[in-house]
Parts: structure tokens; C-alpha cells; sequence
């Protein structure tokens, strides 16, 4: 009888026990769920979140953007953020970087650490990044890559969170500082906003009638930058570069030009979607591509018909050429565009200015075979009414006084960091 | 004195407005002038594509077609700028475009018409005119029929 009871008291204790775990696993699992919330998209579809999980520990490329970046446990809102409570929270159910966080953190919050000068800037202010997301994606209706099965989906909508947001942002201003350092003209910060605002909405999965991922890339523009004498240079001037700011970008490059082999009979082609979509080294990709793409479309396409016509001499440094050749990069980027923008400046570079020319492009122009010279452009000015009616949903999420600046005489210049 | 007046009062408008017609109807024969050249050049643009291409003569026929159409793109520009308009500018960008897309047909005839130029030739031009079936068609019969 007495044994009988000491194991009801034993039973007692283990089910003490047991209640005890049992809280403290909901507890943790409560905060590690709280932990996940999808900026857009349904918790349930974990796709994009569980591939940027496995890229942390598997890809060489989304590590070093991790390890850079310092994604996950210190980012411009942490330094911003007037109360930090949140970000401990975070910080502590971050387990791949917990305990850096939390050093990293406490010196933040002492105010000892000297983060900014270590980690590089991001090229997008994070909250206009996520304006921009929410706003364009607010229908949802968008068809999206199901990786790696690579099959198209039009009803599942894939969660996206703030940290997928803000490691876009570190690619992008890795890939933008890379070019830069190494002279190479490409789009310029606002017009790059613009372009991932309207060709995806910053999300990674998009995929759209060839289109594919955060660039929107189609296989004749990958194509042309594997032909030898168009593209295939300004691949290769990054892939040897030696400046450290391309050190990512040099991964990415060697590993595709390696398995192009020879004859480039293997380059990278979007027929394999997913190897420019999927986080570890599609997303990233994508992304060097397209920035590459529109370096060389400046240096290759535009540069020697402007020289041609004497307008860099006259005009390179009036205050209204960079955004000039931002507007003919993008019209030559679309289907086709090409020999649109190269044909618009031979016919206005004669009698326009860079601001009298900036005009005629964005009201539109049409040759008198019919063709839409500007067709591509028009989804990223003012003048089209789902741009204007995007932006002003895009500025309606945004904070004050980011949003008065963004409505007022800034514009999109207003989420751009100082690079 | 009394001359004098009546040739301001009268002479002076009247002399105006003479010149004011007289600069509407250059610049309607401007107009016209323009539109024939525009004619004219699709003319000789459906007769290059039209006509049969050997590689003998390839490179004189390309070239000839890509000077008239820089001559009438420049002659389309110098007369714009006399009128002093921009109606007539899809005229000159459609020009312009035509220059644009013999680009691979010129590099062609530039080339050994290897293997090699043969690829580039239709890179190119698949890449100007992605979307635009028609204007692919007619250069790709070009590059057809030099590269088999």
C-alpha cells in the first residue's frame, strides 16, 4: 500500500515535471511563431521563409550577405527604433545569430557600438521597401514560383516577412555597391526603386509571362548577356574584378560561368525558373543580372549613339542627364527596347535638352509604323494612372515624415539612403 | 510725310502677312516633302526585303539601303527644324527605327558569314524585336537566306 502511493507520488511529480516543460515548449514555441509575421502572403505557405532558413546554413552567398549585413540582429530599424523592446524579443528568438545579437544588441542599446561605420549602408530606406510591397502586392493575386518543383501557383500566397524584405535590400545594395565601385553605370537608386516597385513589388517568388523573380527576367535578355561580343564583357569585367565590394557578386558569376563551360552552351537560362528566383543563389542572381543588364545597355547601347550625336559632350553634366539615361535604360529593358531607345535618341538628341527630352518620353511616343517607343516606360512614370494610384497607395504607408517627403518635392528620392 | 504714313498704315501689315503666307506654304511644302521621303523609304524598304540576297552582292545592297535611310532620316531632321514642329517626328523615329534594325543584316555583311556571325546576326535581332513578329520575320528572311 505504501509503495502503491510513493508511485502515485512519483507519477505526481513527473506529471509537475512534465507541466513544467510542456509550458516552458509552448512558451518558446509561442515566441518563436510570434517571431514570424508575414508582411504579405499566409503563414502557411512557408515556402520563401523555409528556403531563406536553409540558405542561411547551406548557401556560401546568403551567409556572407547575413554575415555583411548583419541581418537578423541589427538593421536600421533596431538603430532607429525608439523603444527596443521589440527588438529583444526578436533578437533572442533569432537562433542562428542569438548570441551575437545579443552582444551586438546590448552594445546598441549602451550606445558603445559602432555598427554604422561596420555595417554597409542599405540602399533602400527599410520602410518604403515595405510600403512598396504592401501596395503593389495588395491584391495578391499575382501568379508566384512554387521552388524547387518550379511550377507556377496563382493561389498560394507565400508569406513574406521583414527579414526576406530587408535581405532583398542587402543584395541589392551589395550587387548596386559592387558596379559602383567599379565605374559601371547602371540604374541609378531612385529609378531602381521604381523598377523592383513595378516589376515585382519586392517579391521574390513573382513570375509573370516569362517574367521572372524580383527583375522581372526574361531569356533573350540573359541570353544577350552571354553572347560574346554584347553582354558576356561586362560579366566577366565583374567576375574578375578585384574590388572587395564584389566579392559576392564574384561567386555568383565564377560558379556560372564555370558551369556555362566553353561554348556557353550551359549559361544560366530561366527555363530553369527557379535558379533565378530561389533564396541562396536565384534571388541573388536575379538581381546581379538585371543590375548588370543595365550597365551594359548605358555602356553598350545608349553611350556610343549619344556619342555619336555629341550629346555627352554638351549635356553629361547638366543636372537632368542622369535621370535621362535612367528613363532610356528602362525603355530599352523591356521586350524589344532596344532599338526603340537607341532610334529616340538619334530623332531628339538633335533638338532637345536632357530636360526637354525627359518630357517628350514621358508623355510617349509612337514612330508612324505604330510602335510604342516608351510602351515600357510608361508603367513607371506618373502619367499612367495605375502607377499614379500604386504611388499614392506606396506613400499612404509610409511614416511621417518620411510620407510628406515622399509626397512632396522628394518623391521616391525620399527613400533612398545616401550611398 | 503724308507717303510715308500710308506705306505704314498699309504696306507694312500687307508685307507681314505675305511673309506669314508665305512661310505656311514652305512650311506645307515642307510637309509634303517629308511625307514623300517617308514614302519613298518604305518603298526602298519593302523592295530590300522583298529582293533576293546573294552573298556576291550582300554587302553593296545593305549598304546602299543603310545610306538612303541615314539621307532620309538627316533630310526628314533638316526640314523639321526649318519648320520649327514636331508633328512630323514619328516620321523621323520610324526612320530611326529602320536604321536600328538592319543593325544585324549590317554586322552581317560585315562578317566572314561564319558560324559564328550567322548566331550574332540572329541574337540581335531577336533581341530588337522581341514582341514584334513582323519586323523579326523580315530580317530574319535576310539572315535565312545568307545563313544556312
Amino acid at each position: 500500500m505504501e509503495r502503491f502511493f510513493s508511485q502515485i507520488g512519483v507519477i505526481r511529480v513527473n506529471l509537475k515535471v512534465m507541466k513544467y516543460w510542456l509550458f516552458l515548449y509552448l512558451f518558446c514555441s509561442g515566441f518563436a511563431f510570434a517571431e514570424i509575421i508575414c508582411v504579405t502572403g499566409k503563414i502557411k505557405n512557408r515556402n520563401i521563409i523555409d528556403q531563406l532558413s536553409k540558405a542561411k546554413s547551406n548557401s556560401e552567398i546568403t551567409k556572407a550577405i547575413y554575415a555583411q549585413y548583419h541581418i537578423g540582429f541589427i538593421s536600421n530599424e533596431v538603430e532607429q527604433a525608439p523603444d527596443c523592446h521589440d527588438c529583444q524579443i526578436r533578437s533572442k528568438n533569432t537562433s542562428d545569430h542569438a548570441t551575437a545579437a545579443k552582444e551586438i544588441l546590448k552594445h546598441t542599446l549602451t550606445g558603445t557600438a559602432n555598427s554604422t561605420s561596420q555595417t554597409p549602408k542599405l540602399l533602400f530606406k527599410p520602410e518604403c521597401l515595405k510600403a512598396s510591397h504592401i501596395a503593389i502586392n495588395a491584391d495578391s493575386t499575382s501568379t508566384q514560383l512554387s521552388c524547387p518543383d518550379g511550377k507556377k501557383t496563382l493561389n498560394r500566397s507565400f508569406c513574406n516577412t521583414e527579414e526576406i524584405l530587408h535581405y532583398q535590400n542587402a543584395v541589392i545594395s551589395n550587387f548596386y555597391g559592387c558596379l559602383k565601385s567599379m565605374n559601371l553605370p547602371t540604374l541609378s537608386p531612385k529609378y531602381l526603386f521604381k523598377k523592383y516597385s513595378h516589376e515585382s513589388g519586392f517579391k521574390p517568388y513573382y513570375s509573370y509571362s516569362g517574367g521572372h523573380g524580383i527583375s522581372q527576367l526574361v531569356d533573350e535578355f540573359i541570353a544577350d548577356l552571354y553572347e560574346p561580343e554584347r553582354g558576356l564583357p561586362f560579366i566577366k569585367m565583374v567576375a574578375n574584378s578585384e574590388t572587395p565590394e564584389c566579392s559576392i557578386a564574384r561567386k555568383i558569376l565564377n560558379t556560372d560561368l564555370k558551369s556555362s563551360g566553353k561554348n556557353l552552351n550551359n549559361r544560366p537560362t530561366t527555363k530553369k525558373a527557379c535558379s533565378f528566383v530561389e533564396i541562396g543563389d536565384g534571388l541573388e542572381r536575379n538581381i546581379l543580372y538585371g543590375l548588370i543588364g543595365a550597365a551594359k545597355i548605358a555602356a553598350l547601347e545608349l553611350k556610343p549613339i549619344f556619342e555619336q550625336y555629341d550629346y555627352l559632350s554638351k549635356y553629361q553634366n547638366d543636372p537632368h542627364f542622369e535621370e535621362l539615361n535612367d528613363l532610356l535604360i528602362l525603355a530599352a529593358y523591356g521586350p524589344g527596347g532596344r532599338s526603340g531607345a537607341r532610334a529616340a535618341i538619334r530623332v531628339y538628341s538633335r533638338k532637345n535638352n536632357p530636360q526637354a527630352f525627359i518630357t517628350t518620353l514621358n508623355s510617349g511616343i509612337t514612330s508612324r509604323g505604330g510602335r510604342e517607343v516608351t510602351r515600357y516606360l510608361r508603367n513607371y512614370t506618373n502619367s499612367n494612372k495605375d502607377s499614379k494610384s500604386k504611388s499614392n497607395a506606396l506613400a499612404s504607408l509610409l511614416p511621417n515624415p518620411l510620407n510628406t517627403e515622399f509626397i512632396g518635392e522628394q518623391g521616391v528620392d525620399a527613400c533612398i539612403n545616401a550611398f | 510725310m503724308y507717303q510715308c504714313i500710308l506705306i505704314v498704315i498699309f504696306i507694312g501689315p500687307m508685307s507681314q502677312a505675305a511673309t506669314k503666307l508665305n512661310l505656311e506654304k514652305k512650311a506645307s511644302t515642307n510637309l509634303i516633302t517629308i511625307n514623300h521621303i517617308y514614302k519613298e523609304s518604305m518603298k526602298t524598304k519593302s523592295m530590300f526585303y522583298n529582293s533576293k540576297f546573294d552573298k556576291k552582292k550582300f554587302k553593296s545592297k545593305v549598304e546602299a539601303y543603310s545610306k538612303s535611310l541615314t539621307t532620309a532620316l538627316k533630310n526628314v531632321q533638316s526640314l523639321e527644324s526649318k519648320n520649327n514642329t514636331s508633328t512630323t517626328d514619328p516620321i523621323a523615329l520610324q526612320l530611326a527605327l529602320e536604321i536600328e534594325l538592319i543593325e544585324p543584316i549590317q554586322n552581317l555583311a560585315n562578317s566572314n558569314l561564319n558560324e559564328k556571325s550567322c548566331h550574332a546576326a540572329r541574337h540581335l535581332n531577336k533581341y530588337n524585336t522581341e514582341n514584334d513578329t513582323k519586323d523579326f520575320n523580315l530580317v530574319d528572311s535576310v539572315i535565312k537566306q545568307l545563313c544556312n
